[in-house]
C-alpha cells in the first residue's frame, strides 16, 4: 500500500530563506523530521528508572520532563527544532492537586461503604457512580494533559495551545463511549472522529487555529472491516485501522494556508507493535521463570509469598530474598527501557516523517498568543496513568 | 573580569534567532560584547535585536558534543541557535551555565538531590507518625452504626481469607446450640453494662489459633483457639482482650490507616487504581496492632474481667503459653504473632489476678468445646 511518493524536505534548501519565509512558486511539500537515536534515549530511560526507584517515585516528574525535552528536540520542521518547555515542578504540583480530588472521591466512597455496608444495594449504586466518575475523570485528564503538553511545545519560539472545556470533552467522550458500547463497537469510528474534531479545532499554533473537516463516514468502512477481523487477527486489524485513521485525520486537518498528509504504512506499525508485545512478553516470562526457579530452590519462599498474598503476617527472617528483590528491581527499568526503545521511539521514527505539510504559509504573520496558559501539569493524567510518553 | 583584554579582538559569528513574537527565523550576527552578547540582524545596519547578559544565558537542551546549540536568556521567550564552534567556545567561556557539565549543572543536581531526599524523608515521616494519628482521630469520629455495618460486612471476607490460608475449601461457623449458649453467656457477662457496642462472638471452624476483633463489636475466634485454651478462664481472657480492641476502636483505626497507606503509595508510584477501597478485609486479617494498642486492649480486658468477677490469670496463662510454643516455629502457632505476647501483659494480668470462680462451669465448658459438632457453612 504505497501512497504517492512525496519529496523529502531536503529538496528545499533553506539557507536562502529571507526574513519572511514566504517564497513564491508552486505549493511546496515538506516533511516533519525526527532524528532521535536509541543511545541517548536509552541513557535517559535507564537513569530515569534508577532515580525513580531510589526516590520512591518522586523523581518521575523530572524524569518525564527530561525525556520529553530530549524527544521534542529531535523533531524538526523546516530545519528548526521543536522545544519542550515544561518543568518537573509543574507536573508534581498538578499531580498533588489531582490526588487531592481523587482522595476526596475515594473518601466519599469509603464513607458510604462504612455507612451502608458492602451488601447494601446503595453501596453498589455508589460504586457504580464512582466508577463512572473515574472514567469521566480519565477523559478530563486526557484533555488537560494534551492542553498542558501543547502549551509547553514550541517551534520557532511560538507556543502551541489548546482551549475548549475539558468537562465538555469528557461529556462528549462519555456519551460516545456509551453509544460505542451499545453498538457493540461498530460505531467506534464515529467516537474517534468526534473527539478528534473537538481536539483539533481547539488547537492552535500561535494565533493560528487548526481546522478539521473529517467525517466519520470517511472511516466507517475501514473500521467495520477492522472490527470484523479483530478477534481472528488478535487485534492486529486495530493497528491497521489506527494507521488508516491517522492518514485520514492528517489529510482532513488544516492550519491557515497549510494542509497535511501522511503516507504512514500499516505494515511498519504492525511490525513495531508485534515486536514490542513479543519482547515485553519475553521479559515478563523471564521474570516468571526466575520466580519459579527461586521457588523450587526455596520452598520457604513460596509459603512466605502465599502468606503475603493472603496479607497474613509472615517472618522473612530466615529467607534470603536478595535474588527476588534484585529481579523485581531490575524488572521495572527493563520494561520502561523496552517501551521507550521498542515502542515510543520506533513509532515516532515512522509516524512523524510520514507527515507532509503542504502549502505556502507566511510564517511572519503567525504571532505568539498572549492568552494565559495552564500553570500546572497534567496531574490527573499522571495519577490515573493515562498519559503517554 | 577578563572581558577587557579579550574584547580587543571582537568575536563575531552568525546564528539563527527566534524572537518569541513571530514564527520567523532570522539570520543574525552574534557579537561578544562586554557583559553580554549582542544579537544584530545579519548584514550591515539594522537595530540591535537583543542584548543578553552572560550570566542569564541558559542552554535549551542538554549538552551534547558538537553540533548547533540552542540558547535562551533566563525568563525570555526568544531563542538563539549557534553553530559556529569559535563563537560557542567564546560564549561558554563567559556564560557559566552554558559550559558543558559546568558547575551550574552540578549545583542544580545537588540541590534537587537534597530536595528529593527531604521529600522522601517527609513522606516516610508522614506514613510512620502522621498516618496513625490521623487514623486514630478519624476512627473516633466514625459513627458507631457505621462501625457496626462495616464489621458486619467484613465477617464474610475475613472468614474466607482465613479459610484460604488454612487450606479449607468451605469456611463454616460452629453453631451447636449448647455451645453457642455458653459462649453468649460468657459474652454477656464480660460486656460492660453501658456498652456502646452489641458484642457478637462467633466460632469459626478453622485449625489455626487466632481471634479477631472487627469494628463495631463483632468478634471471631477459631476452633483451634478453643482447643489450645486449657481452661474457660483462658477463653474469657482472650474475649476480654478482643473486646478491649473493639472498645478502643483499634480495628477501625487500623483500616483507615491501611487504606491511607495504600492510597499514598499507590498514588506516589503512579499506579493509582480503584482497588484500594475493596482491600479492607485482607488488611484486617493481616492486622498487627501496634504495641500501644495491645497494651490498651490488655488493660481494658483485665478491667472487664475484674468487673465480671473473673480471674485475669487465664489471659496471662494463655499468652504465656503461646509465647513459649511460638518459639518452636510450628506453622499454626506462628500465626499467633498477630497477638504479640508481651512481658508487660503477663505481669499486669498476674498482678490483677485475684482468686475467682471459673468463667464457665464444667458442663458449660464441655458444651463450648463441642461447639463445632454442628456447622453452618458461610456460603450455604
Amino acid at each position: 500500500m504505497s501512497a504517492p511518493a512525496l519529496p523529502a524536505s531536503d529538496e528545499f534548501p533553506e539557507d536562502v530563506a529571507p526574513p519572511t519565509d514566504a517564497s513564491a512558486g508552486a505549493p511546496s511539500i515538506r516533511r516533519l523530521e525526527y532524528d532521535g537515536a536509541r543511545g541517548p534515549i536509552a541513557k535517559i530511560a535507564v537513569s530515569n528508572s534508577l532515580l525513580t526507584l531510589s526516590t520512591l517515585g518522586v523523581y518521575r516528574f523530572w524524569g518525564k520532563t527530561r525525556m520529553r525535552r530530549h524527544l521534542w528536540s529531535r523533531v524538526s520542521f523546516l530545519e528548526d527544532r521543536a522545544e519542550y518547555t515544561g518543568i518537573g515542578r509543574e507536573l508534581l504540583l498538578g499531580f498533588l492537586a489531582a490526588i487531592t480530588v481523587l482522595a476526596l472521591l475515594a473518601g466519599a466512597l469509603f464513607g458510604i461503604e462504612m455507612a451502608a455496608g458492602i451488601d447494601h444495594p446503595f453501596y453498589w449504586a455508589a460504586q457504580g457512580i464512582y466508577s463512572l466518575a473515574v472514567l469521566f475523570l480519565v477523559f478530563v485528564a486526557e484533555y488537560r494533559a494534551r492542553r498542558y503538553r501543547l502549551s509547553r511545545t514550541e517551534w520557532r519560539s511560538i507556543r502551541f495551545a489548546q482551549d475548549g472545556s475539558s468537562l465538555r470533552y469528557a461529556m462528549l467522550a462519555l456519551g460516545w463511549t456509551a453509544v460505542t458500547l451499545l453498538s457493540l463497537g461498530t460505531t467506534y469510528a464515529v467516537y474517534r472522529t468526534r473527539l478528534q474534531r473537538y481536539r483539533t479545532t481547539r488547537t492552535s499554533f500561535g494565533d493560528r487555529r487548526f481546522e478539521f473537516d473529517g467525517r466519520a463516514a470517511g472511516l466507517l468502512k475501514t473500521w467495520l472491516l477492522a472490527w470484523v477481523f479483530l478477534l481472528p487477527t488478535l487485534g492486529l486489524t486495530y493497528v491497521w485501522y489506527r494507521t488508516r485513521e491517522f492518514r485520514y485525520f492528517a489529510g482532513k486537518s488544516r492550519c491557515g494556508a497549510l494542509s497535511f498528509a501522511s503516507d504512514l504504512g500499516a505494515g511498519s506499525m504492525i511490525r513495531i507493535v508485534v515486536v514490542f508485545v513479543l519482547l515485553a512478553g519475553l521479559v515478563v516470562g523471564l521474570l516468571f521463570v526466575a520466580i519459579a526457579v527461586l521457588a523450587v530452590a526455596n520452598p520457604e519462599l513460596v509459603e512466605a509469598m502465599q502468606r503475603a498474598g493472603a496479607s497474613l503476617p509472615f517472618d522473612l527472617g530466615e529467607i534470603d530474598l536478595t535474588g527476588y528483590v534484585i529481579g523485581l528491581v531490575a524488572f521495572f527499568p527493563a520494561l520502561s527501557l523496552l517501551r521507550m526503545l521498542f515502542l515510543v521511539h520506533p513509532l515516532l521514527r515512522r509516524v512523524l516523517p510520514s507527515v507532509s505539510v503542504i502549502g505556502e504559509e507566511d510564517f511572519s504573520a503567525i504571532a505568539q498568543r498572549t492568552q494565559s496558559m495552564p500553570r500546572h501539569g497534567e496531574g490527573l493524567a499522571d495519577a490515573l496513568d493515562v498519559g503517554a510518553v | 573580569m577578563s572581558a577587557g583584554p579579550v574584547s580587543a579582538a571582537v568575536v563575531r559569528g552568525t546564528g539563527r534567532y527566534f524572537d518569541g513574537e513571530r514564527a520567523v527565523r532570522r539570520e543574525v550576527e552574534v557579537e561578544i560584547a562586554p557583559g553580554g552578547v549582542r544579537i544584530l540582524p545579519a548584514g550591515s545596519g539594522g537595530r540591535e535585536l537583543a542584548f543578553w547578559r552572560y550570566r542569564d544565558l541558559r542552554p535549551v537542551d542538554e549538552p551534547a558534543s558538537g553540533g548547533p546549540r540552542r540558547i535562551r536568556a533566563r525568563n525570555g521567550k526568544a531563542r538563539l541557535v549557534v553553530e559556529d564552534p569559535v563563537l560557542l567556545a567564546a560564549l561558554s567561556a563567559r556564560a557559566p551555565r552554558l559550559a558543558a557539565r559546568g558547575p551550574g549543572r552540578v549545583r542544580l543536581g545537588l540541590r534537587w538531590a537534597v530536595l528529593l531526599a527531604l521529600s522522601v524523608a517527609v513522606l516516610l515521616a508522614a506514613v510512620r507518625f502522621g498516618l496513625p494519628r490521623f487514623a486514630d482521630e478519624a476512627a473516633r469520629i466514625v459513627p458507631r452504626q457505621w462501625e457496626a455495618a462495616l464489621g458486619e460486612s467484613l465477617v464474610g471476607p475475613v472468614v474466607r481469607t482465613l479459610a484460604r490460608f488454612d487450606d479449607v475449601d468451605e469456611a463454616a461457623f460452629c453453631t451447636a446450640p449448647r455451645g453457642v449458649e455458653s459462649l453468649d453467656g460468657l459474652t454477656r457477662r464480660l460486656a460492660p453494662a453501658a456498652s456502646p457496642y452489641r458484642f457478637v462472638v462467633r466460632v469459626v471452624d478453622l485449625e489455626m489459633v487466632n481471634a479477631f476483633a472487627l469494628p463495631g463489636g463483632r468478634i471471631l475466634i477459631t476452633e483451634g483457639l478453643l482447643r489450645f485454651a486449657e481452661s474457660p478462664d483462658e477463653v474469657a481472657g482472650v474475649l476480654a482482650h478482643e473486646m478491649g480492641h473493639v472498645l478502643h476502636r483499634h480495628s477501625t483505626a487500623a483500616m483507615v490507616e491501611a487504606l491511607g497507606l495504600a492510597f499514598l503509595f499507590g498514588a506516589m508510584l503512579g499506579d493509582f487504581g480503584t482497588g484500594a477501597v475493596g482491600s479492607g478485609a485482607e488488611t484486617l486479617v493481616g492486622l498487627r496492632f501496634r504495641r500501644e494498642a495491645e497494651t490498651e486492649a490488655d488493660e481494658r480486658g483485665i478491667d472487664l474481667l475484674g468487673r465480671a468477677g473473673l480471674s485475669s490469670r487465664g489471659l496471662a496463662d494463655f499468652f504465656e503459653r503461646i509465647q513459649r510454643k511460638a518459639g518452636g516455629g510450628s506453622r499454626v502457632l506462628r500465626l499467633l504473632s498477630t497477638h504479640p505476647p508481651s512481658e508487660l501483659r503477663r505481669r499486669r494480668a498476674k498482678e490483677a489476678a485475684a482468686p475467682a470462680p471459673p468463667a464457665l462451669d464444667e458442663r458449660e465448658w464441655r458444651n463450648l468445646e463441642a461447639i463445632c459438632s454442628r456447622r453452618q457453612p458461610l456460603d450455604p
